[in-house]
């Protein structure tokens, strides 16, 4: 009897329960053009993506197939025109020193190989607070695991707060960590990969290797680029923006652990774009808002379907950067065990060290 | 029942004998013995057989000598009275056959009496001179008047005699020695079914209860199935608390809500979503009332529970059809939810102890036979039972409501009645740490009910309430109140003339409303959260109306109805100017108009006719068909996949025009009385205008101008419902609804438009219902039942394409609601036990075991996309119940 009631009692918390399905969607196998345009204040940040849309449940693993290449890109500031190089597929870049600037008017125009053109709205450069401070505390997170068991794990919690500044509420801020794996592709049996540094002729058996590891050590790059201020906050400053939980795992702190936020000030349009996107990603539960056509400010001239996908952005960018170490967590350290292959297999992970890291 | 089997054996076999009687005098023998004595020694002293069940005669008394008398004369002396037959068997036996028939009769009316059956004995059974006939007479008179009621039929249901009161109330009946149950009827009086065992001549006086004022002046029974079906309004339905006892409810408790949503062009968009659909409409479409009081929110806990306390309640009317001429408001339907007035002569109780909630409803005399009153409660106890999980994260969730009513009665005279009502209810609901919601009811209503005579009534209404909810989160940072609030008042009047062929019904309402339309405040200082408080809105709607019930001819009725509705909306009001040449967004602001204090800031009227017609092709086969338009003032916006408790009533304004419904429906009733089967097929089309729809990723929470959140739309709805139900024993009902639910947006503006202007399916659009509910009394203690419910997936939006801006992969959402999520379906089962059966007892009990969602199908709530842990865009289902769920409960009534 005891054990029905406590069934019953709980039902709404334990038995809610998700489960991925079979769902068939139509999709435009074409794809649709986005257009991903960032112009910020800071050089070197701004770029202009254009690719097309792929089908949503089909798993394309070339992203680079459906990048748009040979667009002319150009970016008007004003009454001048700023024409853009593409830098990589699909990427175009402005002049290196280039940055946008307080006041002035910016709007993208675009023509593609085929000849379409798009237009976005004009947009100018919203004001930015700066940050004032980055908390570090150290918190617990109970979570269920997948077979109902809870499990708390502890971690660095950033908690940010801006500057006063009060004409604008709307935020976006990207969180990037990044920290350093170590493993031991020497020891893989019975041949090493060749960039261990270590590559014994089969018939020889004389090691011809560099005896130089280029995959010995790696860094681990995590990132949210979601995380938005919430409107019906006060205008001013803005305290405790929850900008990431780095977990005491997965050995992050047994080196030390590089956090990199940028705040970007966005407009409300842009605020509204990023929200539908939020939304989306918040379905799963009984509150859940419907998701819908996720709005754009770019067009395509002279067609009546209007707006494609994407954003235009001009963003005011201000940064912050530190480390975390093993003196920030407060219990025992997580170590990773020890990886036995090369540390590009981890996930995330990359041989070339950032430029921040000391 | 074997007695019975037995006889038709015997009858079998003795049909087949052929030859010579038995043929004797009766010799002496004792006198004051029981008939299977006497039977006894007639067969050692003469040469003959008896064959019979000892059951059958030993209660019979052999009172005189039948010295000297043929055989067959004694026996059919003895006998006279008790269905008991002889018959000859070749030349030497003699078999008593039961005569089925009047027991058969007699189960039927058993089966069919709702409520107690009154037993009673007239004189003295040592003194029955059986076979011989005796007179029953005594007067009936009405319970509110004590005046002597003429016309009131009085029938004895196994000899299918019957008479009726003449001008002074009295009736006489003769009727053989023996049980009889007799059947008191009259127009708009509650049946009263009285099991005599009639001895010697003798008088019974009744006192007739009135029903409930109804449009209704042909009530056969008090059946409501019956009565739905010969109901002269099309689309309406009366359930009885009775009826609600036997319907298998989740967590076994009794459920207004859940039972309405057995019923063809009902429906919900499965658990955990507030509120239900009727025939196509939207959830603010329906108008809840409870004692007149409006109810915005009739759900505790998300919907699993209806807010109205089971045992509180007298009866509920539901109007899915031709919505009569006194309810205005709202589009779709009525559900007119009745508490009972207080026993004024004895103390009474009943009440229930379930796995999630214990519930009480004492009532009784304030002043005898003056004053009564009623309370009732109902809380749950989840909370606690959740705390004992061994999981921090429902440990951590707080789950609580309770509900209250009380009402007060008072018979100021014979002909006048004022009662006076109160409602609460409470919910609160918080996640594992994270935000608590609350919400809450009132209703206060002082109802006068005057009997001015036979022909005229008036009734007058006056009730206030409020509906409020709260979202609190303590979080240091973001600790924040939210709340939203309406108080509303109602004012109703009018009076019931009946004269000739008439039933004439005028008045006028009056409702208001004080939207409190949101406050948001931080709870310290150091939170981030700013203060937002909207405006408020006021707004006041008002009505008269006439309706007709008449009878044209003698197979016609029809009720033509007239309401007119007007609303004003008041300042304080800020109406924003929007720029014509786009869509209305906070951009395009050009001007802004401040309405003062008590200042009209919008106004509309409207003339709203309704019409209900009944034509009888004969007995047992109708034809109804209604037309009704119906103006609403108040909308609910939401744009969460299901209703919730959070979500916002907003009053028309310059932007937001009333909606405006016209249904026309027609249907086909027969009934089948030998296999005890009604059936009915009914068509219905529905056009409403105005009916406001969000655009994408509309945000309606705490938005003052939520015009620019809004587009106009149609809704055009044609649905089909087929309904066949059996009485008896096995009863129940299997319903098909058809519906197909469908909106279209107008705008100029391609951002705007949702499928370019297109009819798409409304969200909770469910085109093929099938509801199949099944009770078997398995013994008069104990009663199985099914329900069984399968309904289309409700539709969703999938998107078609993604792509990735700045790192963020994003769905690209186009067509809404083209697709549908997996078809729901559910078995439940429950099985009512009552513990005694006797009448005469202080206590019953019963209880009810329910196993909900038998097969424990993970019926789909929402299906979603997002990527998988491995990255890949995935599809989702969520279900909100994911198994079986047993409950029991323990009913009591004192």
């Amino acid at each position: 009897m005891r054990s029905l009631t406590t069934i019953s009692l709980s039902f709404i918390l334990v038995t809610a329960c998700i489960d991925p399905i079979d769902f068939e969607t139509d999709s435009n196998a074409d794809g649709n053009i986005v257009i991903d345009a960032l112009i910020t204040d800071k050089e070197e940040s701004s770029r202009v993506i254009i690719s097309k849309s792929v089908p949503y449940s089909e798993y394309v693993s070339n992203t680079t197939l459906s990048k748009m290449r040979n667009a002319h890109v150009v970016l008007s500031v004003g009454s001048n025109e700023l024409i853009f190089r593409e830098f990589e597929p699909g990427t175009y870049i402005p002049p290196a020193d280039f940055k946008a600037i307080d006041g002035l008017e910016y709007k993208l125009t675009i023509e593609l190989e085929d000849g379409k053109r798009y237009e976005s709205d004009v947009n100018r450069l919203t004001n930015n607070a700066d940050i004032e401070t980055v908390r570090k505390d150290y918190t617990f997170r109970t979570t269920l695991s997948k077979n109902n068991v809870e499990v708390s794990k502890g971690g660095v919690e950033l908690l940010l707060d801006t500057k006063i500044l009060d004409d604008n509420k709307y935020y976006r801020w990207q969180f990037t960590g990044t920290y350093q794996i170590e493993s031991k592709p020497e020891l893989v049996t019975p041949v090493p990969p060749t960039c261990s540094g270590i590559d014994i002729n089969p018939e020889t058996g004389i090691d011809e290797g560099t005896g130089i590891c280029t995959c010995c050590i790696c860094w681990v790059t995590e990132s949210e680029n979601l995380i938005l201020s919430d409107p019906s906050f006060r205008d001013g400053q803005i305290k405790n923006v929850p900008i990431a939980f780095i977990e005491n795992s997965e050995g992050r702190f047994e080196k030390k652990y590089h956090y990199a936020i940028d705040q970007i000030a966005i407009s409300q349009e842009e605020y509204e774009f990023w929200r539908a996107i939020k939304t989306q990603k918040e379905q799963g539960s009984l509150f859940a808002q419907q998701v819908g056509k996720i709005p754009s400010n770019i067009n395509e001239v002279g067609s009546e379907q209007g707006n494609v996908l994407g954003y235009f952005s001009v963003a005011s960018i201000t940064s912050t950067s530190g480390y975390l170490t093993a003196a920030d967590v407060p219990e025992r350290i997580s170590v990773l065990p020890t990886l036995i292959g090369t540390c590009l297999g981890f996930d995330g992970a990359t041989n070339i060290k950032p430029p921040f890291w000391e | 029942m074997r007695g019975i089997i037995t006889g038709i054996a015997l009858l079998f076999f003795v049909s087949t004998a052929k030859g010579q009687n038995v043929d004797f005098r009766v010799p002496e023998h004792k006198i004051g013995v029981s008939l299977t004595e006497f039977l006894n020694e007639i067969e050692e002293k003469e040469y003959v057989k008896f064959f019979f069940l000892p059951e059958w005669t030993a209660q019979i008394t052999v009172s005189t000598s039948y010295k000297d008398q043929p055989i067959a004369t004694a026996l059919q002396s003895i006998l006279a009275g008790r269905s008991i037959n002889i018959e000859y068997i070749y030349d030497y036996g003699i078999a008593l056959i039961k005569d089925p028939t009047a027991d058969i009769i007699r189960q039927e009316i058993l089966d069919n009496i709702d409520g107690d059956l009154i037993r009673y004995t007239i004189g003295d059974s040592v003194n029955a001179n059986w076979g011989s006939n005796v007179r029953i007479r005594g007067i009936i008179k009405d319970e509110k008047f004590n005046e002597p009621l003429v016309g009131i039929t009085i029938y004895a249901n196994e000899v299918q005699k019957g008479t009726a009161t003449g001008a002074d109330g009295s009736y006489s009946l003769t009727l053989p020695v023996g049980k009889h149950i007799i059947t008191y009827a009259g127009l708009n009086y509650q049946d009263k079914n009285i099991a005599f065992s009639l001895y010697e001549s003798g008088k019974y006086d009744v006192i007739m209860e009135e029903k409930p004022i109804t449009l209704d002046e042909i009530v056969v029974k008090d059946n409501a199935e019956k009565e739905n079906f010969e109901s002269n309004v099309v689309g309406r339905t009366r359930i009885t608390a009775a009826e609600l006892q036997t319907i298998p409810a989740f967590l076994g408790e009794i459920d207004v809500i859940k039972s309405i949503q057995l019923l063809p062009g009902v429906n919900s968009v499965g658990e955990g979503s507030a509120g239900f659909n009727v025939r196509g409409g939207s959830v603010d479409q329906n108008l809840i009332l409870l004692d007149e009081g409006i109810i915005f929110n009739p759900n505790h806990l998300f919907g699993f529970f209806s807010a109205f306390h089971p045992d509180a309640l007298k009866e509920v009317t539901f109007y899915r059809g031709a919505i009569p001429a006194q309810y205005g408001g709202r589009i779709s339907s009525v559900l007119d939810v009745r508490q009972k007035d207080g026993d004024r002569n004895e103390y009474h109780g009943s009440g229930g102890l379930g796995i999630v909630t214990s519930r009480l409803m004492v009532e009784g005399p304030i002043a005898k036979d003056k004053v009564s009153f009623l309370f009732a409660g109902r809380t749950s106890y989840s909370d606690w039972l959740l705390k004992q999980v061994k999981n921090d994260d429902v440990r951590n969730s707080e789950a609580f409501f309770y509900d209250v009513t009380g009402k007060v009665t008072a018979y100021i005279n014979k002909k006048n009645k004022i009662a006076a009502s109160y409602y609460l209810s409470n919910d609160k609901f918080k996640f594992s740490n994270d935000t608590a919601y609350y919400w809450q009811n009132h209703s206060a209503s002082i109802t006068h009910e005057s009997y001015v005579n036979q022909k005229l009534s008036l009734f007058n209404n006056f009730s206030v309430g409020n509906y409020n909810y709260e979202v609190r989160d303590e979080d240091v940072d973001e600790s924040f109140s939210w709340k939203y609030s309406i108080d509303n008042f109602q004012f109703k009047s009018y009076i019931n003339y009946a004269f000739e062929k008439h039933l004439l019904t005028a008045g006028v309402d009056v409702k208001g409303y004080d939207f409190a339309r949101g406050d948001l405040k931080p709870l310290s200082s150091s939170s981030n959260v700013r203060n937002i408080e909207l405006n408020n809105d006021r707004s006041l709607e008002a009505g008269v109306f006439i309706s007709d019930e008449m009878q044209v001819g003698n197979n016609l009725i029809i009720t033509p109805g007239l309401r007119y509705s007007f609303y004003r909306l008041f300042g304080d009001h800020q109406l924003f100017k929007y720029n014509p040449e786009l869509p209305r967004d906070d951009f395009e602001i050009i001007d802004t108009v401040n309405y003062d204090n008590g200042e009209v800031a919008a106004s509309y009227s409207g003339l709203e006719p309704r019409l209900s017609a009944k034509y009888s092709l004969d007995a047992n086969n109708f034809i109804k068909a209604g037309f009704s338009r119906s103006y609403q003032y108040i909308h609910l916006l939401s744009n969460t996949t299901a209703i919730t408790p959070i979500d916002s009533w907003v009053p028309s304004s310059e932007y937001i025009k009333p909606q405006i419904g016209n249904q026309y429906s027609i249907g086909y009733f027969k009934r089948m009385p030998v296999k005890k089967l009604t059936a009915s097929v009914e068509v219905f089309y529905k056009q409403i205008d105005n009916v406001p729809e969000y655009k994408d990723g509309a945000q309606l929470a705490l938005k003052q101008n939520i015009e620019t959140e809004l587009v106009n739309s149609e809704a055009d709805i044609r649905g089909l419902e087929f309904s066949i139900q059996k009485d008896g024993r096995l009863s129940g009902e299997f319903n098909y609804t058809y519906t197909s639910s469908r909106r279209r947006t107008f705008s100029q503006f391609e951002s705007l438009q949702v499928n370019n202007n297109e009819f798409f399916p409304a969200n909770y659009d469910q085109p093929h219902n099938i509801k199949i509910n099944a009770n078997y009394d398995i013994s008069r203690r104990h009663v199985l039942s099914f329900n069984f419910n399968l309904a289309s997936g409700r539709p969703i939006t999938a998107p078609v394409e993604r792509f990735e801006i700045d790192g963020v992969l994003v769905a690209n959402y186009t067509e809404r609601n083209q697709y549908r999520i997996p078809t729901y379906h559910r078995l439940d089962v429950s099985l009512l036990i009552r513990t005694n059966h006797k009448k005469d007892k202080k206590w019953e009990g019963s209880w009810s075991f329910t196993l909900y969602n038998v097969y424990s199908r993970r019926n789909a709530y929402s299906v979603f996309f997002q990527e998988s842990e491995s990255g890949r865009p995935t599809a989702y289902k969520l279900s909100v119940l994911g198994s079986i769920f047993p409950s029991i409960t323990y009913n009591f009534k004192f």
